[in-house]
């Protein structure tokens, strides 16, 4: 009101008044803060890597949909969808169009998570202690090795599919983009799935190098050795997968939960997780949650469980009977995710155990580790009190084991690309079809001359 | 005002004296302030405030008076040897007398050089809308206003001669009483809300809406989507006039669709079940069963046992008549009283307005005082006060795009029913049962108004006028929503939840100019207007979101357990301004004016914080000139053009900052980058050129108006996408051409005078938008709208749907571009006698995009007639829109073929292929598979319409009988709202935007959207 009244009084002199009254347009905003205020010391650059921590666990990312979009492709009897939302099915359906919302709205979110660790990894110089430094280095490394991996498994063909040194990955992008928008910067076109994968291996072996042992539930060098052996197995060297895998199992002191469902909607990190997404009750969104439990779990129930997979488990198995379930109208459903306010578990030590028996399986020479294959999965099945698996482990048994074991935690379309398998649920599909790879959404194509041509196969039409 | 102060009176000898009284036609008040002039000299005089006058006129000779009010018919009277010469004056019916309000001024309509539609305050009194912008549907011509559905105090769209904003606003600027007033949609949710709701529009005396920018670039850089300007009513000296009316009403939806019946869901949905098996099964699989579920042999049953839960063959719901309640409808009770002395007049009302929607729980009420206060503080000086206060409570909805709203009940299928045998309400139905909703849970939302001024005037000297206004705009509203723990399915709450919100908006601003008006030798009409004017406005917000509340007793937030999200943001602009006006008119027939508005903003990036909006027109009043005083026939005639720059602020106050945005991890504090810089953003630009004639033939038995005009906005605000890789989705930046080209075409005409009079009113306009350059980009919205060039903002872009083939029931698009030779071998792409030589597909992806429809309207207008006779008035408005498309996203829930458990059309069932040789656009129904049930020109339709928008039946006891119940009038109508509707749309109502995607481009989309009211109201008036 004061601003009222000296102006009313400036309104008499009207000359006066042009000078005076452009003061009050310099209003900056309260809710946000400038670039520079934002990038000062250490502390600002620890909040910014907090920031790519708070974008990674995003819903459209690893907050569900890296993970839900893995498994709605790769499913072969495993799921129905359900629900009404389209995209995800036409993504169950393998019938995806250019346009599909969900796998703009996952590009989109990666490259947000990966733009703010670029301003980290770009300001590094800001943070004096040397050890901080390296830290906050490793950890962006991280989220963005991680998150480059997740791209190009989605959105590109797989590694071993053809020459990756030909095949298109995704654009590489590796310094953060100035906030006055700079076009040269920006329209990047897309880089091979082998030169993708260069960056993801010095990114997550940089994180390895650099990365405590004990973070809280911050990236460490363990859960930068577990992602590293994803990517190896991924890449079929299975020699190097499985030395990772044991050396997280030897060595990082992770142990698994005494009850395998007891492994899931937890509010905190259990002693098998290795890394896993945060969630409160203020903040972070579950979308496996929403999508996967049913209406009195606050879900949708649109993900649903098939016969074919519920009879993949024996009947005593834990991992049947405490964590599939039925709801009130008979639906079958994942009892994974109930609580709405659990942590996402992104790689847990039952994981390491399979990655460690397939590439004790698949790599030959002196197997890694004091277990074979067979008692890697042994481990599983009796903490599911499963009956007992087969002595002597084949590649398919694996396969099995990784199916019920890590059901609904985005491994499916993966899996079936390393074994190379046909989908026949909407289908049949072969593991390489064109189907089975996300489009490059439209509107980036649209504003990015760059990728001009560079759509995926099957999806150039529209 | 001038005319009311120039008080004089000669005296001359052989002098007689005359009077007498003068009152109104209309109701035989007296008429205080009206001009009485002897006929050709300069001696008058004004009456005084109980309507009489006194004057002395030379003995002898045949003296005649005039008297002359602004708003009355200008009378002569030849005094002959009276010496009492009483008069009564009736409204002036030429149009051209009328006055209008302009930017910090009025003028004679006839003098205008500008374009200005104005509606009285009278024609829009009693609509049955909850804002007066809905109630001025048809009766401006250029003026298309769209309420996306029938849901009470929605966000109503208003578009003055077109959209030219991307992503910036489209709306007018309201401007009430002289205050730039708050209209921020201020919705928590996707569905936005008018402020605009808590005017009682009963208090307006009249709506100038100024659309071209000769009259609106005195509002400078918020002036290019048009301005329009609202004023309340005022009191006239005299008996103090008490007036009270009371309407009721009741409402029920304009169109409904219809919906498949318990047995028809069951044998539709069979017969798709058994053309999936079939198809399975012709392709070698086992079964439906199989396919689907891994356990061969199911039945049909069985599936609807797995995917519905619990059904009931014979329960034969009809949920989609659920949706609406029974009594919806209006009680509204007005009482006013306005009068005052020659120095004081005042203006007060109250309403009160209790208006239920048609759907279940909508409700929307209103409390609203007025009070406007003017007084003579000396020969030299007035004050005034305009006061209003309003509380509006209104019962909201979730967005149409929630399963807990209303409307969405219509996909549930018949065979469920809506409660159980025990009488409670079946929670195991395919999508949520909304009617738990309703039952337990709440969505209130107040808002507290104040929208008042305060000013005085000076009149420095005769010619020479200051005014200074000062005045506060305080808008303060609370959301609060409250759901039980029968709905946590779908808030995602566990042990229900509760969201209170609270909104402040102070909303202050001066306005100080000068008026100059002097007339220099009889010939040279010259009016100034300088002045400047600031605003300052400031919104708080805070919101808490809790649940886990004990019991459902419970419900305000102090009971729930656990807080899940607090807030608090807080957001300011100011706007600076200086402003100047030119009037000229000389010999009566030529007119030019001049106006422009310095205006400087927060809202601009600060290499362009200062802008300028200059306009100038010119008039040409042929109708003065000798050459056509011959013509009896031409009343009026004068021929207008105008050229002017007006801009348009971004709506958002922050747009070009660069920002980093604080965010949460675990429990810890993070910050992320958050919106690109663009120091150089500034305001669009609308270069809009005018020309126009207003006419009068027959003693302007006819009048009307044409008006030709191209609007051509450059440094389109656009919200351009940026490659997601960078981090950014979008930057806001000034790109781009946008052009509405268009004409206005408004007749007026007097059918019958005498004691039966019949006046029609004529609008009708074109409006043709095109997006000239866009940077090449592609902005999309709604579902498959997109801002593109060389299209109209809005178009559909999407796969042509062609039809079905007859011989298998596919549905087909389509290819719209030349197969390759691969594509005709693999059948992919093939021509059907049916589609001539175009190629079709059954693969959807194979098919390229098309611009397949325009939700923009070709054509708009409205008719209004007025018939009177002794007492009786009678008065219809048809309204139309014309040539705009309709995309109905639901069609692919509702209308899909029965690919889903969603009820379908009836139409659809029986219209669907079932045989070889069937001619229909409706494919084969096939459970699960999708056939055509795909994003497509399939559910875009033709949604023009025209629509009897309102007719009233009014009656006037006659003076004899009110005069000995002691009134001064009383008045029984009967009115009704959108009684007659004639459209080709198939679903509810043509008139629909689904308000969760509602936008610039996101247009002409249905989505579960309600319907519009049907309302019919009685009322009765009393005055005394």
């Amino acid at each position: 009101m004061k601003k009222i009244v000296s102006k009313l009084v400036g309104g008499f002199c009207l000359a006066a008044a042009i000078t005076s009254c452009s003061d009050y347009l310099d209003i900056d905003p309260i809710d946000n803060i400038s670039e520079e205020a934002a990038i000062t010391d250490t502390e600002s650059i620890q909040a910014l890597l907090v920031g790519a921590y708070d974008r990674m666990s995003d819903n459209d990312v690893y907050g569900g949909w890296f993970q839900m979009t893995a498994d709605l492709l790769g499913t072969d009897g495993d799921v129905n969808w359900n629900g009404t939302f389209v995209d995800p099915r036409e993504i169950w359906s393998k019938g995806m169009t250019a346009a599909n919302a969900r796998a703009s709205a996952t590009w989109i979110e990666a490259y947000e998570t990966i733009n703010v660790a670029n301003t980290v990894l770009a300001n590094l110089d800001v943070v004096d202690d040397q050890d901080e430094r390296d830290r906050i280095e490793g950890e962006a490394k991280f989220i963005r090795g991680m998150v480059y991996f997740d791209l190009v498994r989605l959105f590109a063909k797989d590694f071993t599919d053809g020459n990756p040194a030909n095949n298109l990955g995704v654009p590489i992008k590796t310094a953060p983009s100035s906030i006055a928008y700079n076009p040269v910067q920006n329209e990047i076109g897309r880089s091979t799935v082998d030169q993708v994968y260069a960056l993801v291996l010095a990114d997550l072996q940089t994180a390895e190098t650099l990365l405590p042992e004990d973070n809280s539930f911050f990236a460490t060098t363990w859960a930068a050795k577990a992602i590293l052996a994803r990517v190896r197995l991924q890449r079929g060297e299975y020699d190097a997968a499985r030395i990772l895998a044991n050396d997280v199992i030897e060595n990082g002191g992770f142990q698994l939960v005494d009850r395998v469902d007891r492994a899931f909607n937890q509010t905190t990190n259990t002693s098998e997780d290795v890394f896993a997404i945060q969630v409160t009750q203020q903040d972070g969104l579950n979308d496996f949650n929403t999508f996967y439990a049913a209406t009195t779990f606050n879900g949708r129930r649109d993900i649903r469980i098939r016969a074919e997979l519920n009879a993949l488990y024996s009947p005593t198995d834990d991992r049947r009977e405490l964590l599939i379930y039925f709801d009130a109208a008979g639906r079958r459903l994942s009892g994974k995710f109930n609580n709405q306010f659990a942590i996402i578990s992104v790689v847990r030590l039952a994981e390491l155990y399979l990655i460690r028996a397939e590439g004790n399986l698949l790599a030959g020479g002196i197997q890694v580790g004091p277990n074979t294959p067979a008692q890697d999965i042994q481990v599983l099945r009796t903490r599911a009190t499963a009956p007992d698996g087969p002595l002597v482990a084949t590649i398919a048994d694996v396969s099995l084991e990784r199916r019920l074991e890590l059901a609904f935690e985005g491994h499916l379309i993966h899996d079936k690309r390393r074994r190379q398998a046909t989908i026949n649920q909407n289908g049949p599909l072969a593991w390489n079809a064109d189907e089975l790879v996300l489009p490059i959404p439209q509107r980036e194509i649209d504003s990015n001359p760059a990728l001009a041509n560079q759509q995926n196969p099957g999806y150039e039409g529209n | 005002m001038g005319l009311c102060l120039s008080l004089t009176m000669t005296l001359h000898a052989q002098e007689r004296s005359v009077s007498g009284k003068v009152t109104s036609a209309e109701d035989g008040s007296a008429l205080p302030g009206v001009n009485v002039v002897v006929k050709g000299t300069t001696n008058g005089t004004v009456t005084d405030v109980d309507g009489n006058y006194k004057l002395s006129i030379q003995s002898g000779g045949n003296a005649a008076l005039v008297f002359s009010f602004i708003g009355l018919s200008t009378t002569e009277v030849a005094v002959g040897e009276r010496s009492i010469v009483d008069v009564s004056l009736s409204l002036d019916v030429t149009q051209l007398n009328e006055v209008v309000v302009v930017g910090f001024g009025t003028q004679l309509k006839q003098d205008l050089t500008g374009n200005i539609a104005k509606v009285s305050g009278a024609d829009i009194t009693n609509v049955p809308v909850p804002s007066f912008d809905q109630a001025l549907q048809g009766r401006a011509a250029g003026v298309f206003i769209e309420a996306g559905n029938g849901k009470l105090g929605q966000g109503i769209k208003v578009r003055v001669r077109g959209a030219a904003s991307v992503s910036g606003s489209n709306d007018p600027l309201y401007v009430v009483d002289g205050v730039i007033v708050t209209t921020d949609n201020l919705s928590a949710n996707a569905a936005a809300t008018n402020p605009l709701s808590n005017i009682n529009f009963n208090d307006i005396e009249s709506i100038d809406i100024l659309k071209d920018a000769s009259a609106s670039a005195i509002y400078g850089s918020r002036a290019a989507n048009g301005v329009v300007l609202i004023t309340t009513k005022r009191g006239k000296s005299g008996k103090t006039k008490f007036n009270i009316g009371y309407q009721k009403g009741y409402s029920s939806p304009t169109r409904t669709a219809d919906w498949l019946n318990g047995d028809q869901y069951y044998e539709a949905f069979e017969e798709a079940f058994n053309n999936s098996n079939q198809i399975i099964q012709d392709g070698g699989g086992v079964d439906f069963g199989d396919e689907f579920y891994g356990v061969p042999g199911l039945t049909f049953d069985e599936v609807l046992d797995s995917e519905l839960g619990t059904w009931d063959r014979n329960s034969n719901e009809n949920w989609a008549d659920l949706a609406y309640q029974n009594d919806a409808g209006l009680d509204q009770l007005d009482i006013s009283a306005s009068g005052g002395t020659d120095k004081t007049q005042f203006f007060a009302s109250l309403q009160y307005l209790d208006q239920k929607g048609i759907l279940i729980q909508d409700r929307l009420q209103r409390i609203g005082a007025r009070l406007n206060l003017e007084h003579q503080a000396s020969s030299k000086v007035k004050i005034g006060l305009n006061f209003s206060t309003t509380r509006n409570i209104n019962n909201r909805l979730t967005t149409d795009n929630a399963f807990t709203t209303p409307m969405q009940l219509l996909a549930l299928p018949p065979i469920q029913p809506a409660r159980l045998a025990d009488g409670t309400l079946n929670d195991l139905t395919l999508y949520f049962n909304g009617l738990i909703k309703k039952e337990n849970s709440s969505f209130e939302t107040t808002v507290f108004r104040n929208v008042s001024n305060v000013y005085a005037s000076i009149n420095i000297t005769p010619d020479l006028t200051f005014r200074s206004e000062v005045a506060a705009d305080i808008l303060i509203q609370n959301e609060e929503i409250f759901d039980g723990r029968e709905v946590d399915s779908q808030t995602g709450n566990i042990n229900g939840g509760g969201f209170s919100r609270w909104v402040t908006i102070q909303n202050y601003s001066t306005n100080n100019f000068i008026n100059y008006q002097k007339t220099l030798n009889d010939v040279h009409d010259l009016q100034l207007t300088v002045g400047t004017s600031f605003q300052s406005a400031k919104q708080n917000r805070s919101s808490v979101t809790a649940q886990t509340f004990p019991s459902d007793a419970f419900r305000t937030l102090a009971s729930a357990s656990v807080i899940t999200a607090g807030t608090t943001n807080a957001t300011d602009y100011a706007f600076d301004s200086y402003f100047a006006r030119a009037n000229y008119k000389f010999n009566n027939r030529y007119l030019l004016s001049l106006s422009g508005r310095y205006d400087g903003s927060s809202k601009f990036g600060r290499n362009n914080q200062y802008g300028f909006f200059p306009a100038a027109s010119v008039g040409w009043i042929l109708s003065e000139e000798s050459f056509l005083n011959s013509i009896s026939a031409i009343s009026f005639l004068k021929l207008r053009g105008s050229f002017g720059i007006t801009g348009n602020a971004p709506a958002g106050n922050f747009p070009g900052a660069g920002l980093y945005g604080a965010n949460t991890y675990g429990t810890l504090g993070g910050v992320a980058p958050f919106q690109l810089e663009n120091p150089n953003l500034k305001w669009e630009t609308t270069a809009q050129s005018d020309i126009g004639i207003d006419f009068g033939l027959l003693n302007d038995r006819i009048t009307g108006e044409i008006d030709y005009y191209i609007k051509t906005t450059t440094d389109v605000l656009l919200n351009s996408n940026v490659p997601a890789l960078s981090g950014y989705q979008t930057q806001f930046l000034n790109i781009g051409e946008i052009e509405n080209k268009g004409f206005e075409f408004v007749i007026n005409t007097r059918n019958l005078d005498g004691p039966l009079t019949w006046t029609t009113s004529l609008n009708f306009a074109r409006n043709n938008n095109k997006i000239l350059n866009l940077d090449d980009q592609v902005i999309q919205g709604g579902f498959v709208n997109r801002a593109v060039e060389g299209q109209s903002i809005g178009v559909f872009f999407t796969q042509e749907y062609a039809g079905v083939n007859p011989a298998n029931g596919d549905a087909l698009w389509f290819l719209n571009r030349t197969p390759d030779q691969t594509e005709i071998d693999d059948g992919t792409a093939f021509l059907l006698e049916k589609f001539g030589d175009r190629y079709v597909s059954n693969s959807y992806n194979a098919v390229d995009r098309v611009v397949a429809g325009n939700p923009n309207p070709k054509f708009i207008g409205g008719i209004n007639n007025t018939l009177s006779y002794k007492g009786f008035d009678l008065s219809f408005l048809f309204q139309f829109v014309s040539g705009n498309d309709v995309y109905n996203g639901g069609g692919r829930f509702e209308r899909a073929d029965f690919a889903y458990f969603d009820n379908h059309l009836v139409e659809d069932y029986k219209n669907a292929w079932r045989q070889p040789g069937d001619n229909t656009d409706v494919p084969q129904a096939r459970l699960f598979f999708g056939n055509g049930d795909l994003v497509s020109s399939r559910y875009i339709q033709d949604a023009s319409y025209v629509r009897l928008k309102t007719i009233t039946l009014g009656y006037n006891f006659p003076a004899n009988i009110i005069n000995r119940a002691h009134l001064t009038s009383a008045r029984v109508f009967v009115s009704g709202q959108n009684l007659l509707t004639f459209t080709k749309y198939d679903l509810n109502d043509p008139e629909v935007n689904t308000d969760f995607n509602a936008g610039n481009i996101g247009q002409g989309n249905d989505f579960y959207a309600a319907p519009q009211a049907k309302t019919i109201t009685v009322g009765i008036n009393v005055g005394f």
